[in-house]
């Protein structure tokens, strides 16, 4: 079934094609959801929400060929929304973000390093990576041209690389 | 390292990205001969990118464990309502009384909004029921009494106790530890609903319009519950004990009725089976999403207890402070462009997620106590934030008339002046729109196709 003929099975309440929509998406949303958030307990949640959202306001997509973008959005703005939380939870209760994901003893360093990398590299590289490391989608889903999505990599992989340098340099 | 090598660089970057650039993979090729400390950059990215895809790969099992809550999330029976435009169950009556309904809805979004400012300012198996026989009885209740729980509100400790009554009006009192904490009073000859906070010395107004008037009037009277039953379609809950009775029960399934205040609703009805009145209401509502939800159950009902005009007296002391007068709300353009106008200037440009008041007024809740330190409302912050019930209003409006309505205030806000924030189809089959700046023109659908593209980006 393409993805056209899912979205419009959605719109009229088939729930089984709504699910097939996540399992097809899911990675790409959680790549959203680490890339804004970093390594934090309200991934889940916003993974979640970014869903039910996207079914409870199917009828809202103008376009069927434009769920994989507007599926993003929903993410992207329910991150913002939590961010928003979180920084103030974080100031009223004076603590550190939670681990999530994958064991942070594992990937540790990593995970220190993308949680500091600024949301503007890490959402691409965590696109990228997610979502079978191709500049193509990642300029789609980035809505920049192939040549944008790549400058994009570039930088976040060298900031990235920065970060990861000067946690060895410390040691 | 030279000053083309920042150039090769990025193309090292495209080229572990799968993406090889014709001659340029050559070029780089023959660069990477020649600079060792290009070769250590290709290197080092190299051993990251192994290391982001390995992470990537230990993170595939939480992505699918979450993949598999999401879909059963979706496709479980206690979400069919979310998107089925058709729900089953057995129906009671025809749809005849969908206009009285919304009226009951719309009358309720000025009691559940004050309810909710109000919060604001203090900080804080089988029937045997034959449901037309209980319909007849109640609709003949000339007065009721009942007890009103917001089961998980701010302020749990808060009771309040609701007085009906077709020929004197509504008065709800609000107790605290047993004492009267504030009142709302609206009185049939009246156009003014009161909310008196004793606790505080100070009281609010709300101007209805003729229309939310007469829907007072109609809720004020235990026939307005009647509709609201006949009007959707239920499911049977089966029985169970309420007070010592035997109660049985009925779901109203509809997910739409109160949308003006929340973004979805549901109510159950519970009915002693000996008596045949009700014992029991409980009404959910939810806002945000899920995040924010109301559940308020209405029980210890006294029917026909013999009000009096008494009964809805009320004065308000001399040194007692008005903080604020709420207009009725007006549901056209102009008014609804002035609510958002005015709700985006308290949040720093946003505009609520979704038109709903519950939904509107908890996202500028934090806004407000963020600005004022956890503070009140000013009688001016009052009347110009309750504006943004006109953009509620109209938008349930549009809806409920089929026009084709849609919002986007989730991902649209004051800065996006081309971007569409809410739209809606005309009678010639153009399209209505306001944009995020809150400029408003009329255009084509295909206009409009083109300009929800760039809404969605």
């Amino acid at each position: 079934m393409s993805e056209e003929d899912l979205v419009a099975a959605s719109r009229d309440g088939d729930r089984r094609a709504y699910a097939t929509l996540v399992r097809r998406h899911a990675k790409r949303v959680y790549a959203v959801c680490v890339g804004v958030l970093g390594s934090d307990a309200d991934v889940e949640d916003v993974f979640q929400e970014t869903f039910v959202k996207g079914m409870t306001k199917i009828n809202t997509l103008r376009d069927n060929k434009q769920f994989a973008g507007w599926i993003l959005q929903i993410a992207r703005n329910l991150c913002r929304d939590h961010s928003r939380k979180r920084r103030r939870r974080q100031k009223l209760l004076q603590q550190r973000p939670s681990r999530h994901g994958a064991s942070p003893g594992e990937f540790s360093e990593l995970h220190i390093a993308l949680e500091k990398l600024p949301e503007k590299h890490r959402v691409p590289l965590m696109l990228f990576y997610f979502d079978g490391k191709s500049t193509e989608k990642l300029a789609e889903e980035l809505n920049v041209s192939k040549a944008g999505a790549c400058t994009r990599l570039f930088r976040a992989r060298n900031e990235l690389r920065k970060l990861l340098g000067e946690r060895e340099d410390n040691r | 390292m030279n000053g083309r090598c920042l150039e090769y660089r990025e193309k090292i970057a495209e080229l572990l990205a799968g993406d090889p650039s014709g001659g340029d993979a050559d070029a780089v090729e023959r660069h990477l001969r020649e600079c060792p400390e290009c070769r250590r950059y290709q290197e080092v990215l190299l051993q990251d990118d192994e290391m982001l895809t390995a992470y990537v790969r230990s993170a595939e099992e939480t992505v699918t464990r979450l993949e598999g809550m999401a879909v059963e999330a979706i496709t479980s029976e206690k979400n069919a309502n979310y998107v089925s435009p058709a729900p089953t169950g057995a129906r009671w009556g025809p749809r005849v009384f969908r206009s009285r309904t919304m009226k009951f809805a719309a009358a309720a979004v000025v009691i559940l909004g004050i309810i909710a400012v109000a919060n604001l300012f203090d900080g804080t198996g089988g029937s045997d029921v034959v449901w037309a026989d209980v319909m007849r009885q109640v609709e003949q209740a000339q007065d009721f009494i009942c007890r009103v729980q917001q089961e998980n509100s701010d302020d749990p400790d808060l009771e309040m106790v609701q007085y009906r009554s077709q020929k004197y009006g509504y008065r709800m009192d609000m107790y605290r530890d047993g004492r009267l904490v504030a009142a709302q009073y609206f009185k049939p000859s009246s156009e003014l609903l009161y909310v008196i906070v004793h606790r505080d010395r100070t009281y609010a107004v709300v101007e209805l319009s003729e229309e939310q008037r007469e829907q007072m009037l109609s809720e004020s009277n235990a026939q307005s519950l009647v509709d609201y039953f006949r009007s959707f379609e239920f499911e049977e809950l089966g029985r169970k004990k309420i007070d010592g009775a035997v109660a049985s029960g009925i779901e109203v399934v509809d997910p739409e009725p109160m949308k003006a205040v929340f973004d979805e609703s549901s109510v159950r009805l519970w009915v002693d089976v000996e008596t045949n009145w009700p014992v029991r209401i409980e009404w959910e509502g939810v806002a945000k999403r899920g995040r924010v939800r109301v559940e308020t159950v209405l029980d210890r009902f006294q029917w026909n207890p013999s009000l009096s005009a008494d009964d809805f007296e009320f004065e308000i002391p001399d040194d007692y402070q008005l903080i604020g007068r709420m207009d009725a709300p007006r549901k056209d353009e102009r008014s609804a462009i002035e609510g958002l106008r005015e709700y985006a200037g308290f949040t720093g440009g946003r505009y609520p997620s979704a038109l709903s008041l519950a939904t509107a007024l908890h996202e500028v809740e934090d806004e407000l106590g963020r600005r004022r330190g956890g503070g009140r409302l000013s009688k001016g912050d009052f009347g110009d934030l309750m504006k943004i019930q006109n953009a509620c209003g109209l938008y349930v409006d549009l809806v409920e008339a089929d026009k084709d309505a849609a919002y986007y205030g989730d991902v649209v806000g004051i800065r996006d002046f081309d971007r569409v924030l809410l739209r809606w189809r005309l009678d010639d089959g153009q399209y209505r729109v306001i944009y995020g700046d809150l400029r408003a023109e009329t255009v084509s659908p295909e206009r409009l196709a083109e300009l929800e593209g760039r809404s969605r980006r």
